[in-house]
């Protein structure tokens, strides 16, 4: 197996370190005694070093085998966690993290970083009364060793290296591995182990381990004395020369942890790439189409044995379908981790104190969901804490607590997840909102006059509503409130927002929990079905041909209060040249559809129902046709297109 | 051919073992519930072997072969351990027990531990 392969599980998993020795580091802010805290970033340091060692990036390995060793201060009380020291943890994560990120033929520089944080050890062992582990520059694990190994063929003994292979189906492994030890410290002396005693402790290594021992005994003694323990398959010992030969064992001790780091994330959880998880939903929503399809048929027919076995072919389809979608849902803990620390940081930078309190972590939702969300997230919690926030000033002499609270929360509402960031800052005012509205020329003073405070409030969606003057670095990149709505619409989601002026503002998105399977409205124009996601549908009307004026050649009606302009499928779709007459009844049929803040009437011949739709891409050759999102193939096995209401309004 | 002492407080695990032990030609002199029994039994038989179960009742494994060992430094005790009981092997170990075994037990596994004895 090449090393490639391994690229992609290392970088999932130490994502997933770096997210844990984030949080513990701003739990151990505010405990900064918490013995299990620190062991636990000790682990996560350890473990990331050993994998990174491993696969060949050696200045993650080197930064945080430093960590490593102030995490280890810290567990001995050397040192305390004072804010100094956790901003620097917080900075060597940062640098991780860029060096997790970067290509592997670039080289960042990792000196200035791992200076301080050898300041950080040193002082605390000067302090210490020279209780040294390691602060003499960056060493090689193995230069520790022949530090020993000098000291110790001093006595005239032989180091030896063994490689031990357990067998494959040893149960104890942690045992078998003490027992080794157990004997060759009888013999003699260890002096290191591949992996760590700790990790042969806890069993989490594959079937073979090395041992650097060094004794008086006869290597042939050394062989059969292991050999003799049960479940071992195999023990090779070899004379260790010096620091050459060394380097070569490195290469098959690579392969070794290799396999190891395979088998212990293997055991639990198999990583599946999305694309097959995609195709499998795929066949499962054609599954579930074609049984729709069948209970139609059966209800022509009416024999009740059929009926029977169909019912359990429905349940169980069902059930996969629910299965199947759990496969691709994953915790929004995910995206909340990083939270706090942005939180912190950047009200730290704004001179303001925040208390973020999280709920709902474990709230699933879609893999792609999860993507995308944690972008206008960042932006609702920056844009809470820059306007919603008070000053310090402020908040005293609104007589309200220093420090201000943002939760942000998820919970599964039906078919939906409803994620909020609620803070107790001043609220929007709406009659700023109204003067901004004014002077940004978004509104017209009467068409200001008509709307509800929530409506004017909205407004701070709207494009073009991006206040310029307070520019930080979150507004100087672009990224406006705008962008926020239209990614949760992009996501078939709606944005709402909560406010009271001097108490704070919440803003709620609600998202479906999936994007594969959509509620749709299914219409018929001319003799084609078309699809219209419910989201962006506000709703169905029927309107006679008198209502229906003409401004500039734009058909349009008057529709509570408000002008809304009729877009004519059968023309904007090319299906006939001109619009047909009104139905028998004599009305049209409209379907009202919001995209933004656009409003359209879409004109079609019938309302055929709702129904529940796979959406399937329409491939390469037809991807980006004007009005049409995808297309879904209904129970009869008609194809249906899935309209882009964004590009029709 | 080898005596073997079993002691497991259930019945069942001491009809397996000695199913697979008498299969291959061990001699089973003697049976034990817990680990009072267990050191009775083995100053009466003093067998070749003994297989110790860790959890038991009046007197678990562990103390029993601390026991055994006191008397009879040389004893040959093998211990049978479930899954998960790491801490509790390394113990009976460090007690003097010479190797150990999982449950559920695998004859083959069984056997490569005891004929390394003999």
């Amino acid at each position: 197996m090449s090393l490639s392969e391994y690229k992609d599980m290392f970088a999932s998993e130490a994502t997933e370190y770096l997210q844990t020795l984030n949080s513990r580091i701003l739990e151990l802010e505010e405990d900064p005694e918490s013995l299990s805290i620190i062991d636990e970033m000790f682990r996560a340091a350890h473990s990331l070093k050993g994998m990174a060692g491993t696969i060949g990036f050696e200045q993650i390995a080197s930064l945080t085998h430093w960590m490593e060793s102030l995490f280890d201060q810290l567990r001995q009380k050397n040192i305390y966690a004072e804010k100094q020291l956790i901003d620097l943890l917080f900075e060597s994560l940062d640098v991780l993290e860029k060096l997790l990120d970067q290509p592997e033929d670039e080289e960042e520089d990792i000196s200035e970083i791992i200076d301080k944080l050898g300041q950080a050890i040193n002082g605390a062992e000067e302090g210490n009364g020279g209780e040294v582990k390691f602060c003499e520059g960056e060493k090689e694990p193995g230069d520790d060793l022949d530090v020993k190994i000098n000291k110790s063929t001093e006595k005239g003994d032989q180091v030896y290296l063994l490689t031990v292979e357990l067998d494959k189906e040893c149960i104890l492994k942690s045992v078998r591995a003490y027992m080794v030890l157990k004997e060759l410290e009888e013999l003699g002396h260890i002096i290191k182990s591949i992996p760590d005693e700790q990790e042969l402790e806890e069993g989490t290594f594959g079937d073979s381990f090395q041992v650097y021992a060094q004794t008086k005994e006869k290597p042939e003694l050394l062989k059969s004395t292991i050999e003799d323990i049960s479940e071992i398959k195999s023990v090779d010992v070899k004379i260790h020369e010096d620091s050459e030969t060394k380097k070569k064992e490195k290469g098959s001790m690579l392969e070794e942890q290799q396999k190891a780091i395979l088998k212990k994330t293997g055991e639990k959880i198999i990583r599946v790439e999305t694309e097959k998880l995609d195709g499998l939903i795929g066949l499962v929503g054609e599954l579930v189409v074609n049984r729709t399809g069948v209970l139609e048929i059966n209800k022509s027919i009416d024999n009740p044995d059929l009926n029977t076995a169909l019912e359990q072919l429905d349940l169980i389809t069902t059930n996969l379908q629910n299965a199947v979608m759990k496969l691709r849902m994953v915790p929004i803990k995910q995206v909340f981790d990083r939270f706090p620390r942005l939180v912190r940081d950047y009200s730290q930078d704004r001179n303001k104190k925040v208390d973020l309190f999280i709920e709902g972590e474990e709230t699933e939702l879609d893999r792609s969901i999860v993507n995308i969300i944690g972008e206008p997230l960042v932006h609702l919690l920056r844009n809470a804490m820059d306007h919603g926030i008070e000053s310090l000033e402020d908040r005293k002499r609104f007589n309200k607590k220093e420090s201000a609270t943002i939760n942000l929360s998820a919970r599964h509402e039906g078919s939906h997840i409803v994620i909020e960031v609620q803070d107790d800052g001043q609220g929007i005012d709406p009659k700023k909102i109204k003067a901004k509205a004014l002077e940004k020329e978004v509104k017209t003073a009467a068409e200001l006059e008509q709307m509800s405070d929530n409506e004017i409030n909205m407004l701070v969606f709207n494009s073009g509503f991006s206040t310029a003057e307070e520019v930080t670095d979150v507004s100087g990149r672009g990224v406006g409130m705008d962008a926020v709505r239209s990614t949760v619409e992009s996501l078939h989601g709606e944005i709402n927002l909560d406010t009271n002026v001097g108490e704070g503002t919440k803003c709620s998105i609600k998202l479906p929990l999936t994007l594969a399977i959509i509620k749709a409205m299914l219409v018929r124009v001319e003799n084609e079905v078309f699809a219209i996601p419910i989201e962006a549908i506000r709703e169905n009307i029927y309107i006679s041909p008198k209502d229906i004026n003409s401004v500039q050649k734009q058909k349009v009606i008057s529709f509570r209060e408000e002008i809304l302009q009729l877009v004519s499928l059968r023309t904007r779709l090319h299906l006939a040249e001109k619009e047909k007459d009104v139905g028998s009844d004599g009305f049209y049929s409209i379907i009202v559809v919001e995209s933004g803040d656009k409003k359209a009437g879409l004109i079609v011949d019938d309302f055929l129902g709702q129904q529940e739709i796979v959406i399937k891409s329409l491939g390469k050759i037809l991807e980006g046709l004007n009005g049409i999102a995808g297309a879904t193939v209904m129970a009869n096995g008609e194809v249906a297109l899935i309209l882009d209401v964004s590009t029709l309004v | 051919m080898a005596t073997i002492l079993i002691v497991d407080d259930t019945a069942f695990m001491r009809m397996t073992l000695k199913n697979i032990l008498e299969k291959n030609g061990y001699e089973v002199v003697g049976e034990a519930e817990d680990g009072v029994q267990a050191i009775e039994k083995y100053k009466e038989f003093s067998p070749a072997l003994v297989t110790m179960d860790i959890t038991m009742p009046n007197l678990d494994g562990i103390s029993a072969i601390k026991e055994i060992v006191k008397h009879d430094a040389d004893a040959k005790i093998v211990v049978c351990s479930a899954m998960g009981q790491k801490s509790l092997v390394i113990e009976a170990l460090n007690a003097g027990a010479k190797d150990f075994i999982v449950k559920p037990f695998q004859p083959d596994r069984v056997l490569d531990s005891l004929k390394k004895f003999q």
